[in-house]
């Protein structure tokens, strides 16, 4: 049941500075861009805040990040069509976004040809490498992995975010899994 | 627990960590920026609130309007009841126009009439 003090202006700050780091993680991690990121995150942020602050204050979470991913979903779509123009208009192909992925800051923590480093897998290289090697995930398994690994949705919370059926999850949760085990191997996890 | 599902915890477990540091060394600049986005967006909430609250002084004046007319309105219907038809009727029947303006008179007469 809503009561007043669940969606105060308290509230929602308290809930917004619980998830906005986490939330621009996910969108830099999503989109290899800070700037986008943050873009995103304000986007969700605010569609949270003038539509359904107030829902109750347990709903908000997974509102929050179903617009994330949503927000996240249109950039890659519009990515996707921008690209298509690049490529037709003759554009090389190091316009594409595997190779804007190469030029990224991101890129040179490249974890293929990493060595362990001295304090393991404790260091910040190690969630850097972590970090890149979630990015090179395909979208959907990305935020599947995100969802169930980060934040700690079961499959069915995750499927409603996502969008998709709880099926969808365990497929795209088990491949993120199975490509990050090879791709963090060096590492011995 | 088979090997693969243990590499599987093993992958998530580090995973969590390793994106919990990320959130931990994130730079002071990406943090006064998010705190200016976040802050953008619960202006919006105020917004709303008072946008709310313009819409129900506006609706609560509405109302009192609506209330100050039906009052000045309300005799001018009463007295309007009767079709001029009616009126027309009333002025040109043969009854004596005293029946009409001493009705109470007539009525008390009649009741006193019932109760002998």
């Amino acid at each position: 049941m809503n009561t007043a003090e669940d969606n105060t202006y308290e509230n929602i700050e308290q809930f917004l500075i619980h998830s906005e780091k986490r939330a621009f993680i996910m969108a830099r991690v999503a989109t290899r861009d800070e700037e986008v990121a943050l873009d995103i995150v304000q986007d969700a942020m605010l569609k949270l805040v003038s539509k359904y602050s107030n829902k109750n204050n347990h709903e908000w979470p997974p509102l929050f990040y179903r617009i994330l991913q949503s927000r996240i979903n249109d950039w890659h779509r519009r990515q996707k069509v921008r690209n298509r123009w690049r490529s037709w208009l003759g554009k090389e192909a190091e316009n594409s976004q595997d190779n804007e992925f190469r030029d990224s800051p991101l890129e040179n923590k490249s974890y293929e040809n990493d060595k362990l480093p001295e304090d393991g897998v404790n260091s910040l290289e190690f969630s850097e490498t972590i970090e890149v090697a979630v990015s090179a995930l395909p979208l959907r398994q990305q935020q599947a992995f995100m969802l169930r690994a980060w934040e700690e949705y079961n499959t069915a919370e995750t499927a409603s975010i996502m969008g998709c059926s709880d099926g969808s999850v365990k497929t795209h949760y088990s491949r993120a899994l199975a490509a990050l085990r090879d791709s963090l191997q060096d590492y011995s996890l | 627990m088979t090997m693969k599902d243990q590499q599987a915890d093993n992958i998530s477990r580090n995973a969590k960590k390793a994106l919990d540091q990320q959130v931990d060394a994130l730079d002071s600049q990406t943090l006064h920026r998010l705190r200016k986005a976040r802050e953008c967006a619960l202006s919006q909430k105020d917004k709303k609130f008072w946008l709310s609250k313009k819409r129900l002084t506006g609706a609560g004046a509405g109302l009192a309007l609506a209330g100050v007319l039906t009052f000045l309105m309300v005799p001018q219907l009463t007295a309007s009841k009767l079709s001029p038809l009616e009126d027309l009727e009333m002025l040109s029947a043969e009854t004596d126009m005293d029946l009409y303006t001493q009705l109470d008179f007539y009525q008390w007469l009649d009741e006193s009439l019932d109760e002998s």
